[in-house]
């Protein structure tokens, strides 16, 4: 009998078979897990940002003469994230003392050259800068909205050679002190991390690096599992193969996430120096560099605005650790640890600059695709008046308060020379996201009367508003075979009386009359040159604003008294830059038809009548505003619309009150929409 | 066959030339606008007033158009006209400044406002007429043109004859 080697054969066969089912594991399971990894790290040293489009106000021109109030003023620092202090100013931070102000402004790169940061003096008496050093300068516009894409992630990326050395060495001092010397993982750190939890009992420190921090954020994982681990340690190490430790720190500072602003996620260095000073990163302070890096190991539950106490004890410890690893000196961290939060103010304040955006979308969307809008990091230079803005507000959030609870309004508010768009409020009620004063299409009643007395002017050679009309009962079969047969508000009929007369007292029956000696279709033409397209054309009703249009389109209409002529065209955008500064797009006079200016001034001289005399008379008799005003009241059947579009030599306003419902009110141009628009100007 | 060619060459020439004289050399602000119309030997000279912070835009602008970079003088008088809506000044610089540009349109509008609406006597008058004339006669507007070389004249207030 032979004896069996089955033992020797057994544990060959055992080992070819543990070598072919590891083999297998490899080739199965490790290979394409390498090649998704490798794919993964490709797409994020690949990966272009989207970089939304930024919206920005008008800076503030500070110039002797300018008409500036101290309110205004210190609104639009506080708005800018300046800080208010009772020594001489440093960089960002403004004195006052009584009527003067010291300011140390920030600076900001416009198109046309830089504005340097300068310290600014200025003295403001009876609502005027009297003088000021330097002659002129502006401040840095306010950024008042984005174009984002989807996922609501704002960010503006900047070169690692842009950063404070501070900031970029702090980073490493704080997060991860081997990241010079690591391959993408640090076995220390990690060996480190394990002890203190371990003996703490529960997590306390993650050995993360910086690489693999940028990994986590890339990838956005949202468990702790060993599996993520092991995913974000080889996607690290692969990423260290192929970028430079600048290249990652770069990108880290790019891409981290920085804290929640609403709706929207903070991410990279400058949107958060943005967010949390007002501040470009360039210009922060030690202290404002030490909270910042101290916020990234747990942005929400250090939120400096919510967890104030918190913040101020890990900014204070990162300070700490900048000086005991030698990069700052001890009187660098002792004067930076008594420096308070600095944090700007602007979050706290409540503008709505949500319905002045919505006209900015409609303007810039003619021009830009939306992926350009979102994607390519334009700079749109608007012309939005926030001080200006935050009044409107408020004034509309007063309608009930002033008018009653059951009527909305809509105001807009624009340069009386140039039709630059100041502001827009399109509810009086910050919970409605419908826009009355872009969308609202309602009749405008007597609003219509200026351009039918200039219509006149420009039609009938021999008119002039010291022409007599005739203010009598007037009966028209219209082509439907109605009867119709207008009234005056006070159910008189004058007879013969002035043009110019008619025109200050709203004279219904004498402006039918006039109508009808001129003719529908010459007037539907003149109406036509000015942007207006009337389809119900053959109802002489047209004479009296059985026309419908929103606050906006009257906005533009009496742009042309408010300009004598010049400008009829409302704009909200003045310019639009690519990031890196080059010119794409500006606001253009487009050719308008010229009408007489000698006309134009007839009209505007009752205009001002109207506000002495008329029916907008109590302007300067019951609310006694100052300088020459100029405006015409509107009221459609029962009240449904009260209207009021008037200006000064400086501003052009038209107030829009009236139902959603279109059912009646007991409002007339006069009662409502005045009240409010005297109470906007009275408020600037 | 000959005869084909003939007007074919005929043809060529006439295109060539006619394309030379529609041609014109680039504007030359200085020699055609400014230069003349600072001649004006009316007694009634008109220099509308204007904000100082206007006056220092308006020579930054003209510094900047020194140094050929006219998207940035034009944002700069537009950052005047901001301040001084309404300021024929500006408007002219502006209306200038499109011209050398060769935006011909723009120059036009621009100019017409100042015409419509600038001082009726001295230089800026009669600057405006040369911009809106040269402009009109860019945009083939004969009537204008012919009408704003016309006006020219009526910016010189001469002094009353003595008798």
């Amino acid at each position: 009998m032979t004896k069996k080697k089955p033992s020797n054969f057994s544990i060959k066969s055992l080992l070819f078979r543990l070598s072919l089912y590891f083999f297998g594991l490899l080739v199965g399971l490790v290979t394409p897990w390498y090649f998704y990894i490798n794919y993964v790290t490709e797409t994020i040293v690949n990966e272009q940002w989207e970089i939304p489009s930024v919206v920005y106000a008008r800076p503030l021109e500070l110039y002797k003469g300018k008409r500036l109030s101290q309110q205004a003023l210190q609104f639009e620092l506080d708005l800018l994230g300046y800080q208010q202090v009772n020594k001489t100013p440093q960089l960002g931070q403004y004195q006052r003392y009584q009527n003067s102000f010291d300011i140390y402004s920030k600076g900001f790169d416009f198109i046309e050259g830089e504005s340097k940061p300068k310290r600014i003096k200025l003295t403001i008496v009876d609502d005027g800068i009297v003088n000021i050093s330097p002659e002129i300068y502006r401040l840095e516009p306010k950024v008042i909205g984005h174009f984002f894409s989807k996922g609501l992630e704002s960010r503006q990326p900047i070169k690692i050679t842009a950063l404070p050395d501070i900031l970029v060495k702090g980073l490493q001092a704080v997060e991860d002190r081997s990241f010079k010397n690591h391959h993408g993982i640090s076995w220390f750190g990690i060996g480190r991390a394990a002890l203190k939890n371990l003996l703490a009992g529960e997590v306390v420190q993650g050995g993360s690096t910086l690489t693999q921090q940028l990994v986590k954020n890339k990838l956005q994982y949202n468990q702790n599992s060993l599996l993520r681990k092991l995913h974000e340690a080889m996607a690290a190490m692969l990423i260290e193969q192929k970028l430079t430790k600048k290249d990652i720190l770069e990108m880290y500072f790019n891409e981290i996430y920085w804290g929640q602003d609403g709706p929207v996620a903070i991410h990279g260095v400058v949107e958060a120096a943005t967010y949390y000073f007002a501040k470009p990163v360039s210009r922060l302070n030690i202290a404002e560099q030490a909270l910042l890096i101290g916020i990234i190991k747990g942005p929400s539950w250090y939120n400096p605005f919510k967890q104030a106490k918190r913040a101020l004890e890990r900014r204070n410890l990162v300070l700490k650790m900048w000086f005991e690893t030698g990069i700052i000196n001890k009187n660098q961290w002792q004067s930076a640890t008594q420096m308070s939060l600095g944090l700007s103010k602007q979050w706290r304040l409540k503008t709505d600059f949500d319905d002045y955006m919505d006209v900015v979308k409609r303007q810039v969307k003619t021009q830009f695709s939306q992926r350009d809008l979102n994607q390519k990091g334009l700079k749109i230079f608007t012309y939005l008046d926030p001080y200006i803005q935050f009044k409107t507000t408020q004034t509309a959030r007063k309608t009930s308060e002033w008018l009653s609870s059951d009527v909305e309004s809509a105001i807009v508010v624009s340069g009386a020379q140039n039709g630059e768009l100041m502001a827009v409020s399109g509810s009086k009620s910050s919970r409605s996201h419908y826009n009355r004063a872009l969308l609202a299409k309602r009749q405008i009643g007597s609003l219509i009367k200026p351009l039918v007395y200039l219509s006149a002017l420009e039609v009938l050679p021999e008119f002039s508003l010291s022409a007599t009309v005739s203010d009598r009962p007037l009966s028209l079969k219209t082509e439907d075979g109605t009867l119709w047969q207008p009234k005056n508000w006070d159910n008189k009929s004058l007879g013969d009386i002035t043009a110019m007369y008619a025109l200050v007292h709203s004279r219904n029956q004498a402006t039918v009359n006039l109508g009808l000696e001129m003719g529908l279709k010459p007037f539907i033409q003149f109406l036509s040159q000015l942007g207006l397209n009337i389809k119900r054309s053959n109802h002489p009703s047209l004479f009296l604003g059985a026309v419908e249009l929103t606050p906006f389109e009257v906005q533009h209409l009496f742009g042309l008294f408010a300009s004598r002529g010049q400008n009829h065209q409302i704009h909200a955008v003045n310019y639009i830059t690519q990031s890196g500064g080059k010119l794409l797009s500006q606001s253009k006079r487009n050719k308008v038809q010229s009408f007489s200016v000698e006309h134009i001034d007839s009209i505007n001289q009752a205009l001002h009548l109207i506000t002495t005399e008329g029916t907008a008379k109590k302007i300067t008799q019951r609310y006694h505003l100052k300088g020459p005003m100029f405006g015409k009241t509107g009221t459609t059947n029962e009240g449904k619309d009260s209207w009021y579009s008037g200006f000064n030599q400086e501003l052009l306003a038209t107030v829009w009150v009236g139902r959603d419902d279109n059912q009646k009110t007991s409002y007339t141009g006069s009662s409502g929409a005045l009240v409010i628009w005297s109470h906007l100007l009275m408020n600037l | 066959m000959k005869l084909c060619y003939l007007r074919g060459l005929i043809a060529t020439i006439l295109i060539l030339l006619l394309s030379h004289c529609s041609q014109r050399k680039p504007i030359d602000l200085n020699d055609q606008v400014r230069e003349p119309s600072e001649h004006s030997d009316s007694v009634i000279q008109v220099a509308p007033m204007v904000p100082e912070a206007v006056q220092l835009l308006v020579e930054e602008a003209e510094k900047l158009l020194g140094k050929d970079q006219v998207s940035d003088a034009i944002l700069t008088l537009k950052r005047a006209l901001s301040i001084g809506p309404g300021s024929a000044l500006v408007q002219q610089h502006l209306a200038e400044v499109y011209l050398s540009n060769g935006q011909y349109q723009q120059a036009y509008t621009w100019s017409s406002l100042v015409v419509e609406q600038g001082p009726s006597h001295g230089p800026l008058c009669e600057r405006a007429r040369r911009t809106l004339a040269l402009a009109a006669e860019m945009v083939n507007d004969v009537q204008t043109q012919a009408k704003a070389l016309e006006s020219i004249d009526s910016c010189k207030q001469m002094p009353a004859a003595r008798y």
